[in-house]
């Protein structure tokens, strides 16, 4: 039986070091160390979660719960919280705990915690229903972090917060279980994305047998992770990657992924969330317009209006995940479904069969007004123009897909390319930072873009960027923003509006989230302009022009 | 076998309050001697304990070792069907997996429980020794208790020589409640004390605990920052105790 402790440690280890391989090493050699019946819990506690993603279990424990069971164990105030915070609540509590300042209550009995007593107790709050179990979850999790160790506290908050930032994504993990089994990475991914279940995959791969591995098939009502594309930015590009193409419309819309099983409809997010009930239109869509008993199919769903013009991406996401008015949203926003992808088809697997194949049966059971247009295009120019054309019907950019490639879920490879149509630059000013978290912890890595509001002389935030800056940048520019702070709040440092970079962003959005009104989707900080002031910066009024020029070609709401 | 009737569905209500402060299933362990029940609470900082030796009932007939594990709702909602003067039946229904508890009065009534699975493991008793004792009058606590609750969340509890004192300090202030174990009036009818313990206890447990008794007299143990007992008669020959871990100032565990 293994102590939490070990697990504990090695998570913190794995936070500790910053190579991707010595990452892998520490969770392949946990894996392998741990008794076999503790592997599934012991892959899943390092990918950060209680429960799979395909597990229907949630633990729900929210902050406050959480903390109000910490009360029962030592007698701290919310300012002694807020001291102890740094940025990540695991810690403070552990940091709580180990502070001898507040009396604490013991046990009549305490046991080192294990990763079977965990699992239990884990378990015994799901099952928790009816009256009393609010008072029932407090004494579990109240008795769970009083035999925790400090070290082990500040993982199980992690993990009961969903809140675990170590750096070790389930793509890295993936290949930890690879190794601590001697098993190919590419089988343990295959796997995974089929069952969408790192603990089952882990424990399958534990015995030895890559046979086990190998019998994970797609099967209709539980989804797979969807296959992804690699950003390409020009056509050009994919032509130089070599081999055949067929070039598909990018959508500006939701993924989905639709199990069909003669009238049975299943519905599936991107994250493999069960959406099937805030889209009762598809559903209806699917029951007439697919012609097959069975099917996996892969599509992306868009909002349009009247005429079939599509609206921007966040119209799409007012349906998604909705359980109340349903109806009176449907009717509102007019979703149509496109399918691009055949992964299962009456009795036979079609992930292992080659594009075109996939391409042509998905032809036969889908009608056209359901399936995203595609050219099979040989040269350049054919490609380019129908770039183009993409962009005056208002949709994203084109798809690029190899002809003779398999459909390997969950993995964004060399087979599928997006090229996406892109604002131009914007020169925004950074008004405040926040530490970053892993192996970026010790730089200033999370920053506040702002545009100009000449009228109030102030600065409107339109979003948050970490992605752009190499390693040398983060650190110089950590030491520059310290030099100009003007306070902290929190994991908030604010700096004096000086420094001005460069940023791309997939879209423009309105939003309430920020007091500016618009916001930024996917920004990407280009390059630090030292060259310009923030007086040189965008303003927001030019910032809601270039919002209204994307739709030129799109639907409005307004 | 297990057969037993009880004349005092009062013992029986009690016993079921009491039991419902902490639990949320219950584990009697029923032998030929009679019917106990020792549980943790799910936070492990609390235990109850309950001994029902056989001559508390009328008629008892048990001829071996049986778990009637129970929900505490269920029992609960059933006791407060019982008429004061019912005569109360108790049986186990092997084959159906039942316990079944009859209301014998007016008309003859009977409900029938479903019984849980047993845990695995049951619980044993912390090795105590205790450097207070002091019996007293129970609802002399349950003031102090409510009293302590007024600005606190714990309560401290002190002796030393014929005194017991109680405490309680919050954001808003502090409270303090003592007794002096002298003369005919006192609340205290017997107080023994070796050194001069103090230990603190949360009063969300005691409280409960506090508002379910319903005996005249309690007996209070306790020891330097270690657990407390608190234990009530029934009828006579029975008891139900409580043992509660304490809050301690500094982080005690060894490492």
């Amino acid at each position: 039986m293994t102590e939490f402790l070990e697990i504990a440690e090695t998570l913190d280890e794995i936070s500790a070091v910053s190579s991707r391989n010595a990452k892998i090493d520490l969770a392949a050699g946990l894996l392998k160390k741990v008794d076999l019946n503790e592997v599934r819990s012991t892959a899943l506690f390092l990918s950060g979660r209680i429960f799979s993603e395909s597990d229907g279990r949630v633990l729900n424990v929210s902050w406050g719960g959480l903390s109000s069971a910490l009360k029962q164990v030592i007698d701290f105030s919310m300012d002694d919280l807020n001291e102890s915070y740094q940025g990540d609540t695991g810690e403070a509590i552990a940091s709580l705990l180990e502070s001898g300042k507040f009396a604490r209550q013991t046990s009549l009995f305490s046991s080192p915690l294990s990763i079977q007593s965990l699992e239990k107790s884990f378990k015994d709050i799901t099952d928790l229903q009816g009256a009393g179990s609010k008072k029932k979850r407090q004494a579990i999790l109240a008795q769970i972090l009083r035999d925790a160790a400090p070290i082990e506290a500040k993982y199980i908050s992690a993990l009961i917060l969903n809140d675990m930032r170590i750096g070790l994504s389930e793509g890295l993990l993936a290949e930890g279980i690879a190794r601590a089994f001697n098993i190919e990475a590419k089988l343990v991914r295959r796997a995974w994305s089929l069952c969408g279940d790192l603990g089952l995959v882990a424990d399958q791969a534990s015995y030895g047998a890559t046979s086990a591995l190998e019998e994970f098939k797609a099967d209709i009502f539980r989804p797979i992770k969807p296959m992804l594309a690699t950003p390409s930015d020009t056509i050009e590009e994919v032509f130089e990657a070599g081999g055949a193409f067929v070039f598909e419309l990018k959508l500006d819309g939701a993924r989905v992924q639709i199990h069909k099983r003669s009238d049975k409809v299943a519905i599936y997010s991107r994250r493999l969330q069960d959406v099937t009930e805030s889209l009762p239109d598809i559903v209806k869509v699917v029951q007439n317009a697919v012609q097959a008993e069975n099917a996996i199919l892969d599509g992306e769903v868009v909002a349009v209006d009247q005429k079939g013009r599509p609206f921007p991406f966040q119209v799409v996401m007012k349906r998604f995940g909705r359980t109340r008015d349903v109806d009176k949203t449907s009717s509102e926003v007019l979703l149509h479904l496109y399918v691009f992808d055949l992964l299962y088809h009456e009795n036979e697997q079609l992930i292992d069969s080659p594009y075109d194949v996939r391409r042509k049966a998905l032809e036969l059971i889908v009608p056209k007004a359901n399936l995203v247009e595609c050219i099979d295009a040989k040269r350049e120019s054919e490609a380019s123009a129908f770039f183009e054309r993409s962009k005056k019907l208002g949709h994203e950019g084109l798809m690029a897909k190899r002809v003779d490639s398999f459909y390997i879920p969950g993995t964004r490879g060399k087979n599928w390319f997006k090229i996406k149509h892109a604002l131009d630059t914007m020169d925004l000013v950074i008004i405040a930072a926040e530490w970053g978290h892993g192996r970026r912890r010790n730089w200033l890595s999370d920053y506040h873009l702002a545009v100009r509001d000449p009228e109030t002389d102030s600065y409107a935030m339109i979003g948050k960027t970490y992605k752009g800056l190499t390693d040398a940048e983060f650190k110089e520019m950590t030491a520059k923003l310290e030099s100009i702070s003007t306070g902290k709040k929190g994991p908030v440092v604010f700096v004096k509006p000086e420094i001005v970079v460069e940023v791309l962003a997939a879209e423009i959005q309105e939003s309430s989230t920020y007091k500016s009104g618009m916001a930024l989707r996917f920004a990407r900080i280009v390059s630090v302009r030292r060259d310009k002031s923030p007086s040189d910066s965008m303003t927001l009024e030019e910032l809601k022009k270039v919002f209204a020029t994307q739709f030129e070609y799109k639907a409005s709401q307004a | 076998m297990f057969h037993a009737t009880l004349d005092s569905t009062s013992t029986w209500k009690q016993i079921v309050d009491a039991l419902a402060t902490l639990l949320t299933e219950v584990h009697f362990i029923v032998s030929k001697s009679g019917i106990i029940l020792r549980q943790l609470d799910s936070s492990k900082a609390a235990m109850v304990d309950l001994v029902l030796p056989a001559k508390i009932f009328q008629e008892y007939d048990c001829d071996g070792n049986y778990d009637i594990c129970l929900g505490v709702d269920e029992l609960n909602k059933i006791s407060k069907r019982m008429a004061g003067d019912d005569r109360l039946e108790f049986r186990l229904d092997e084959d159906d997996n039942r316990f079944e508890i009859k209301m014998i009065g007016q008309a003859q009534r009977q409900f029938k429980l479903q019984l849980l699975t047993a845990p695995d493991e049951r619980t044993k008793k912390p090795s105590l020794e205790f450097d207070a004792k002091a019996e007293m009058f129970a609802d002399a606590f349950k003031q102090a208790v409510k009293d302590i609750g007024v600005v606190s969340s714990h309560l401290r509890i002190a002796a030393s020589g014929k005194t017991l004192t109680f405490t309680g300090e919050g954001d808003t202030g502090e409270a303090e409640v003592s007794m002096k174990a002298a003369g005919d009036e006192s609340v205290i009818f017997h107080l023994e004390v070796s050194a001069k313990p103090t230990a603190m206890y949360a009063l969300n447990y005691l409280s409960e605990i506090a508002k379910a008794m319903s005996t005249d007299s309690l007996t209070l143990q306790f020891s330097e920052n270690k657990p407390m007992l608190l234990e009530f008669p029934i009828a006579e020959i029975g008891s139900i105790s409580f043992i509660l871990a304490p809050r301690v100032e500094r982080d005690r565990r060894s490492t």
